[in-house]
């Protein structure tokens, strides 16, 4: 009896299920498992996971049939464990990529005639998988062309189907026949199966075109074997030495490629990238250098229920930061309660005063919000901060994603993935429903600093992904109150102002006066109500640092709910006590400036030099304000193709929250960045970073 | 449509067709060139397409290789092709939301191909003429893209406006060239080779070919490059295509802007398009020219008056 299961891990004892008086055996196996044995010397296959019976019948030898096995357990992914008198072939869901490839490769090593490899793996695998058939590089695509009409008869006569296609997947045609007519199966059938079988069987030599090739191509198999986890960390693809089950059909569908495939697949993904002009524009003695946000092939993938645990716990944060800032730019009862010490906001120069008592369209200050999460050891997930004046990288999930479809065919829709590319919808829906004008085509347009910026890729995606106007500063005026922007037919009035501009710069007249970026006046025209801005002015209240230590006090203030997602434990430096510890346990913090993002400003206490230590250590005296810290927290990891290993790195997430007058909503999936240097923990772009795939799988 | 987005569309059309005059042009010449070392002088593509002096012409015009790399891939030369197609796409990059998706990645591939090594290389060890031939293609399968593509709205007609006045101008250069010393007497100098290679630079041969039969006379090919109104580089075609693509333009806010540029552009139509061939030359065709290329210069100017200004 031999076993497979889809990721080549095998599981013994497949005999205990026989169940000896029936001589059928009803296995109840999990999903993605296959067996292959001998069942009343039939050859079956069994469609499992759908509970579908597909059989084909064929009578031989069992004696031939054993020596086959045999024959295939040469190839790493067949090991059989025993033959027992009953035989089953199972096939399964997902059986192209597990099995089926495995078995065409081994006969096709062979070069047994394809008429074998046809009729073991069947229409499924091979008709419907050209780069299935590629891959195996074997003459069975060539004769199973020649012997479609052949097989379509027999299966007609089999089930009365008209076509020989048996559609792959959810649906399966019942092929099983009628039991008592077995003797009615065509004998031309069996004749030519036994009789190809036993010819490759006593002599593989024998068949046309058959000469054993002297070298495999090298395979992947031993990919895995360079995958070394750290124990103490949490990795999203092992669990202990298991593979877990949503990265099964990953490792599956990357084991039968080459590495030069691999390699090759990698090559593409750059090349996508390049011709797409996903770039960033690093500036170098005046000539601009186009570099890509490194992206690795392999997904980072998130189960159904991790993601509702996430997704939940993001709504509720988000809703009580939106209340928070409503807060503090009105009443400001949570300061009044001393929840939140005034000083905290007042010495945040962030907290703009232009808002104050000024009431946003539906109270919504927030709407969009990319929230970063880790994981730590326990695979438990962390906040590690709030994202909320104006998150980027949300090209990247709706980009990353397109590439994946073209490097990994198929494995989307096999692994139940759920789509993202709703995203620029829902967000278009949300910018119309802000419009001050009560109009049915309200003008909605994306405010970008302009080609020199590095997300400028993202602004003119989103705008077209949207079909709303992009514009820089300099296309837009105001006139009496009101923003207009500057077309071919004259000034058009512009509602909504998705921008993507920092507030210091969003108007030189109110804020910073030597802006170029900005539109002079737009504070005006927006405290007028004449115009939205998304997000809202003033957000970095929110996501200040040091106000982070308090989004937790603030969802049970607010909500009377505990947080569902946990906050990093942070130590804020102005707090004597805190120091103290801190400088105590200095080399295993983090320490960060409260308004410094990108990565830029932080010391990585086990990593820094006695040297850099003490220098930060006196600015943080100098200014303790300005300063947090926190516990290093090791990421998870999880697998990257680099080098042509298969190697652990450091990674964090961060999806998408979309906040409109109907509610919140978070796209399934976001953005995963990865720390591409070998024990990193720092996952941003500006140092070193890197970009995967994130897939959230359908429950 | 924003002013912005109109000025780069525009501008992204004039550099492609001017990216893919200059690569034609290089083509033919440089296989004139390996034909007719006597007579063939490279004067008068630097004139038209670098800014460079006499002096420095001269001295370059002696080398062919040291003449490719330069209108090429120096990127120290303002009009050198790696440099136009990088300034097509930083325009193209800026209007993203505007052209197709196809449309972008067609000229960024081609900017990336402009930027490659074994470009440079090749072009100056191997044979130039397959260089030339890659770069002229991407060129081609942007105009495809472009034509296949786009939507036939406003954007579409400012690219087109763009395209057709700079090639409008660009035949008028390439025909004044000879003309420019003034001393060039059209009916004694009689030079087919070089009416050859300029009608082949142009793909303007075979017409000419089948129309006239005969040799190649100036009269013929100033008809043919002026007045043919087949003959999709004749100046007088690209008028026309850019009477059509600026009346896609007319809207009811700015009706002042349009009368005067359509005044504009249909004076100058008429103006050629009644002209004969006998008469441009008698009456002086540099002359001619000249004022041809100032109006569809105020042409381009009052363009960018009435519909680009935005700062």
């Amino acid at each position: 009896m031999l076993v497979i299961s889809d990721a080549g891990i095998f599981v013994a004892r497949v005999w205990d299920y026989t169940a000896a008086e029936e001589k059928r055996i009803h296995i109840s196996i999990h999903r993605h498992l296959y067996i292959i044995g001998v069942f009343n010397k039939f050859l079956f296959f069994q469609h499992l996971h759908q509970r579908g019976y597909l059989h084909l019948f064929s009578f031989f030898a069992f004696e031939d049939l054993q020596q086959l096995f045999q024959r295939l357990f040469f190839h790493k992914r067949f090991i059989a464990l025993h033959i027992h008198n009953d035989v089953d072939l199972h096939i399964g869901h997902g059986f192209c990529y597990a099995v089926a490839a495995a078995l065409v490769r081994t006969l096709t090593h062979f070069h047994l005639s394809a008429m074998i490899a046809y009729f073991v793996v069947d229409d499924i695998a091979v008709g419907h998988h050209p780069h299935l058939i590629k891959q195996t590089g074997g003459q069975g695509i060539v004769i199973r062309m020649a012997n479609d009409r052949f097989v379509a008869q027999r299966l007609h006569q089999f089930s009365g189907k008209a076509s020989g296609r048996i559609p792959r997947r959810n649906h399966c045609y019942d092929l099983h026949g009628d039991k008592d007519k077995k003797s009615e199966y065509p004998s031309i059938f069996q004749a030519s199966f036994s009789l190809y079988l036993k010819r490759f069987i006593t002599n593989p030599d024998c068949l046309p075109h058959s000469q054993i090739p002297k070298q495999l191509p090298m395979q992947t198999s031993g990919l895995l074997n360079t995958y070394f986890v750290d124990p103490h960390t949490w990795d999203e693809m092992y669990d202990q030495d298991r593979i877990r089950e949503q990265y099964r059909h990953v490792v599956n569908y990357m084991q039968q490629l080459s590495l030069e495939e691999l390699n090759r697949k990698e090559e593409l993904a750059r090349r996508l990238f390049m011709s797409q002009g996903i770039t960033f524009t690093v500036y170098n003695s005046g000539e601009g250098i186009e570099k890509i946000f490194p992206f690795d092939i392999i997904p980072r993938i998130i189960t159904a229920a991790e993601w509702s645990h996430i997704e939940k716990g993001i709504k509720q944060r988000l809703k009580a930061l939106n209340l928070f800032l409503k807060d503090v730019y009105h009443n400001q009862f949570i300061l009044k309660d001393g929840v939140v010490p005034i000083d905290m906001i007042y010495s945040c120069p962030h907290y703009l005063r232009e808002m104050y008592q000024f009431p946003v369209p539906y109270d919504i200050y927030v709407h969009i919000a990319g929230i970063d999460l880790i994981r730590d050891a326990d695979g438990s997930f962390y906040i590690l901060e709030d994202n909320l004046r104006t998150p980027s990288g949300v090209s990247y999930m709706l980009e990353n994603r397109e590439i994946t479809k073209r490097i990994f065919p198929d494995l989307l829709p096999l692994n139940n993935v759920r789509g993202v590319s709703q995203y620029p919808n829902i967000l278009h829906n949300n910018l119309v429903s802000l419009s001050p004008r009560q109009i049915s085509n309200p003008t909605i347009v994306l405010l970008t600093p302009g080609v020199y910026n590095s997300a400028y890729f993202e602004h003119s995606t989103l705008a077209r992904l949207m079909g709303v106007e992009l514009v820089e500063g300099r296309d837009l005026v105001v006139d009496n109150h009101r923003v207009y922007m500057k077309t071919t037919k004259g000034l058009q009035q512009v509602d909504v102002i998705y921008r993507r501009v920092d507030d210091d710069f969003l108007d030189p007249l109110t804020f910073n006066p030597n802006s170029v970026l900005g539109v002079s006046g737009i504070m005006s025209a927006y405290r007028k109500g004449n115009v939205a801005i998304v997000n809202a002015v003033g957000n970095g209240v929110a996501d200040d640092k040091a106000i982070y230590c308090y989004v937790p006090a603030m969802i049970r203030y607010y909500l009377n709910e505990e947080p569902i997602l946990k906050n990093v434990p942070t130590y804020r430096l102005d707090n004597p006590d805190h120091r103290d510890y801190v400088f105590k346990n200095i080399t295993n913090m983090v320490v960060k400036k409260t308004n410094e993002s990108g990565g830029y400003g932080m010391l990585m206490g086990n990593a820094a030099t006695e040297e850099e230590i003490i220098n930060y250590q006196a600015q943080i005296v100098n200014d303790p304000r300005q300063f947090i810290a926190q516990p290093v927290i090791s990421l998870s990891s999880a697998p990257c193709y680099m080098q042509g290993k298969l190697q652990p790195r450091r990674v964090d997430l961060r999806p998408y929250a979309l906040c409109g007058p109907n509610g919140i909503e978070i796209v399934p999936g976001g953005l995963t960045r990865v720390a591409l240097r070998e024990g990193s923990l720092v996952v941003n772009s500006s140092q070193g970073g890197g970009s995967k795939d994130t897939w959230v799988l359908e429950g | 449509m924003l002013s912005r987005v109109a000025d780069s569309l525009y501008w992204m059309g004039r550099y492609m067709e001017r990216s893919d005059g200059i690569l034609r042009m290089l083509k033919v010449n440089y296989a004139y060139s390996q034909d007719d070392v006597y007579e063939f002088s490279w004067k008068p593509v630097l004139k038209l397409f670098t800014y460079l002096d006499n002096e420095q012409a001269s001295a370059l015009a002696k080398s062919p290789r040291a003449i490719l790399k330069y209108v090429v891939t120096d990127k120290e030369n303002p009009n050198a092709v790696v440099n136009i197609v990088a300034r097509a796409r930083e325009n193209a990059r800026s209007v993203q939301d505007h052209i197709t998706k196809e449309l972008w990645q067609c000229l960024n591939d081609y900017y990336h191909t402009t930027k490659e090594d074994w470009l440079a290389q090749w072009l100056q060890k191997d044979d130039p003429i397959t260089i030339l031939d890659v770069l002229i293609k991407q060129g081609l399968l942007y105009y495809g893209t472009a034509d296949i593509t786009m939507s036939r709205g406003e954007g579409y007609s400012f690219m087109n406006i763009g395209k057709y006045l700079e090639r409008a101008i660009l035949s008028a250069d390439i025909l004044s060239v000879r003309f420019t010393e003034g001393d060039y007497d059209i009916n004694a100098d009689t030079d087919p080779n070089y009416w050859r290679y300029l009608l082949l630079s142009i793909s303007g041969y075979e017409l000419y070919l089948k129309t006239y039969r005969s040799g190649f006379e100036a009269r013929n090919v100033v008809e043919q490059v002026v007045l043919n109104p087949h003959f999709p580089r004749s100046i007088i075609y690209s008028l026309e295509r850019l009477q059509r693509y600026f009346s896609g333009i007319k809207n009811e806010n700015t009706p002042g802007d349009f009368d005067e540029l359509e005044f504009m552009i249909g004076k100058l139509l008429s103006r050629i398009k009644y002209s004969r061939a006998e008469t441009l030359i008698q009456q002086n065709l540099f002359q001619f020219l000249s004022e041809a290329k100032n109006d569809m210069y105020e042409i381009a100017n009052c363009l960018t008056r009435h519909y680009f200004a935005y700062t």
